[in-house]
């Protein structure tokens, strides 16, 4: 327990990670940023326009003139990530050496396996398009004894995943259709199902299915649907149409902009 | 002269102005006087004068008036205290204004009997109101302009102890300090008081008054310097513009003693005061502990570069009025501050626990702390903690804490 000591950072210009939608105002949120999100940071984090943002926000002149110096010379970025963490003070030493055990164990990994993570990582942060592009790569991969059915069965149903929340609904099908085939199991037909309740083309294109799956499964998507329903922001819509259908109007129009901005932003 | 240096011994009763390093000192009444019928103001003699014609109207006791919040209606138009001392001030700085040719004020010490957190507003929005910057604007006590005068003589007036008699219409009052060497840093303590002895300088006009303030004084020079050696003693104020009355007196502080004489002594010593604000680097370097100085030093334990250190964040002799530091620091799975309070005696340090209570839980490291500690008087920190988040990964709630410490 201690409290540290902050550098003067006078940032006037923030730096913006997009992936995370987050600008960072000091040294310590962009080693918090490098620590809890190795699988963004490692590849093609530090540029430019970070280095440069370490200059002249942070102060850190020193240091950004190394960074460029390693990055000219082309040394290993992972390396340049942990000079900045040693740099900044943030984190103490022993804690910097387990963040670059972490790292190293990361890229010890099957390069499809690391690949896989770092798309599922995409994901987790709402970035499917990213996400799907990475699956894409992973599924040319050649085969191996990693690289084998379960583990493209896995990918391709994560695929499906980050291609549904696109609302690309025919692709999802086909990923779930893939994931189907190699997993040998009837867990995707059921999100394959909630597609075609979404987009009624690929109805026809479902598997056989028993009468008493198919009620389950509309049970749960009836839920999911009045869960949406129930959402605070919907609601909030609703009163304000009935108050006011001008205001209701403008409020909504702002919302459709927000998920427009969002979607975007997953692309 | 480009710009001037100031020293203002301002007093209820009356004002001594002072440039750095120049002979001439002037001596006014602390008083404001409006012309009848005109937006015009004037202090001293032409103030005394458009009373007497029965054309000005006249304000006195201008502290006094401050200190209990007045207000003063003349012609029908009400004036707040603090409206009054600034078309006071601001009268009183043209006399070296024009005495100098120019009226721009590079440092401006004002020295007080008592410094006072109201009076010191009241001075700062004076500052505001005559367009001098409030950094250029300091407020000293008696004592500390006494400090400020003996330190800035040879070494041999301050080498022991000095001390200094202040008669005026103000009252008796005694000043003492002494140097203390050996220190890490070179400590001057220093103290005043209003002796009980006071009398009205009025009594000095007829013999057997002057002989009775004769008695009064002697006893308190033997009851003051007895049995202490002393490097020199000051006498200041109107009643020792002479001394003839003070004969006993004069004997017995001039035996073995060197007494010196000034009568503008505290508006000398703010003067010097004020021209150390021009310096780079101060030439005083030592810690003051007096009257209107912090007594302790107020720290706190951090992490800086993986290594702990002490964060001063006022140090003992620093004016309190003048000590306001803000940090800003990340709470290391730490839910409450620390402050240690160190006076000159170590042994009485001690330490001040502060909960952050009403701040959000946060993983380790994602708060940061705006810490800042100012001081309502000598004795009294005000410490305020806020809660200013993590950037956009933890946004700051605007939760603040507030304490009161007594140093």
């Amino acid at each position: 327990m201690s409290l540290l000591l902050c550098r003067q950072e006078a940032v006037s210009h923030p730096y913006y990670v997009e992936p995370l939608d987050i600008h960072l105002y000091s040294s310590q949120e962009l080693c918090y940023v490098i620590v809890h999100h190795p699988l963004l940071v490692m590849e093609d984090f530090v540029d430019e326009r970070l280095i440069g943002f370490i200059r002249d926000e942070l102060n850190m002149g020193g240091l950004a003139g190394k960074l460029e110096k390693w990055k000219a010379a082309g040394e290993n970025p992972d390396e340049m990530l942990f000079f900045i963490l040693s740099e900044c003070f943030y984190y103490t030493p022993s804690e910097i050496s387990q963040y670059r055990q972490q790292v190293a164990a990361l890229r010890k990994k099957h390069p499809a396996e690391f690949e896989k993570e770092r798309a599922d990582y995409l994901f987790g942060i709402r970035q499917y398009g990213k996400a799907v592009q990475i699956y894409g790569k992973v599924l040319e991969s050649p085969r191996d004894e990693t690289v084998n059915d379960a583990f493209l069965g896995k990918v391709w149903n994560n695929l499906g995943a980050a291609y549904a929340r696109l609302f690309q609904t025919s692709k999802a099908f086909y990923a779930y259709e893939k994931a189907r085939e190699y997993l040998k199991t009837e867990d995707p037909v059921e999100r394959m199902y909630f597609l075609a309740g979404i987009n009624p083309e690929l109805k026809e294109k479902l598997p056989e299915t028993a009468g008493e799956k198919r009620r389950e499964w509309e049970e749960r998507a009836a839920a999911a649907r009045e869960e949406a329903y129930q959402s605070r922001e919907l609601l909030k819509l609703e009163q304000m149409f009935e108050q006011d259908p001008e205001k209701g109007k403008n409020e909504a129009a702002k919302l459709v902009k927000k998920w427009r901005q969002e979607y975007r932003s997953m692309i | 002269m480009e710009e001037l240096v100031i020293g203002i011994d301002l007093c209820d009763t009356y004002t001594k102005i002072n440039c750095f390093e120049e002979e001439k000192s002037w001596t006014v009444p602390t008083v404001i006087c409006k012309k009848k019928q005109e937006d015009k103001w004037y202090v001293g003699k032409e103030a005394y004068g458009l009373v007497l014609t029965g054309t000005g109207i006249i304000v006195d006791k201008l502290l006094s008036l401050v200190m209990k919040d007045g207000t003063a209606t003349i012609e029908g138009v009400k004036y707040t205290a603090g409206e009054l001392l600034e078309k006071f001030l601001r009268e009183v700085l043209k006399l070296p204004a024009e005495e100098y040719g120019t009226d721009r004020i590079a440092q401006l010490a004002i020295s007080l009997a008592k410094v006072d957190g109201r009076i010191m507003d009241v001075l700062l929005r004076c500052a505001d109101g005559l367009n001098l910057s409030r950094q250029r604007l300091h407020v000293a006590s008696h004592t500390e302009s006494f400090v400020y005068y003996a330190m800035s003589q040879k070494k041999e007036v301050w080498a022991t102890q000095v001390g200094l008699f202040d008669l005026s219409d103000e009252g008796l009052f005694y000043y003492e300090m002494k140097v203390q060497r050996g220190l890490k840093k070179m400590v001057v303590q220093a103290e005043g008081r209003e002796m009980e002895e006071s009398f009205n300088l009025d009594i000095l006009d007829n013999p057997s008054g002057a002989k009775m303030a004769d008695r009064i004084l002697t006893s308190c020079g033997e009851r003051l310097l007895q049995k202490k050696l002393f490097s020199a003693v000051f006498l200041t104020g109107k009643g020792f513009d002479k001394l003839d009355w003070a004969e006993n007196f004069r004997k017995f502080l001039c035996s073995k003693r060197k007494v010196y004489g000034e009568s503008d002594l505290f508006a000398r010593g703010a003067a010097y005061h004020a021209a150390d604000y021009q310096r780079p680097r101060t030439a005083y370097p030592f810690a003051c502990i007096c009257e209107g100085r912090l007594k302790a030093t107020v720290s706190m334990a951090v992490k800086q570069k993986e290594r702990e250190i002490q964060l001063v964040m006022a140090s003992a002799g620093d004016s309190w009025y003048e000590a306001r530091t803000s940090v800003e620091l990340i709470a290391d799975g730490q839910d409450y501050v620390d402050l240690s309070i160190t006076p000159l005696d170590v042994k009485k340090k001690r330490t001040v626990r502060i909960p952050l209570e009403g701040f959000p839980e946060r993983p380790a490291r994602t708060t940061r702390l705006g810490v800042t500690v100012g001081f309502l008087d000598e004795n009294t920190m005000a410490v305020a903690i806020q809660d200013k988040g993590f950037g956009e990964l933890f946004p700051a709630t605007g939760a603040t804490v507030r304490q009161e410490v007594q140093i």
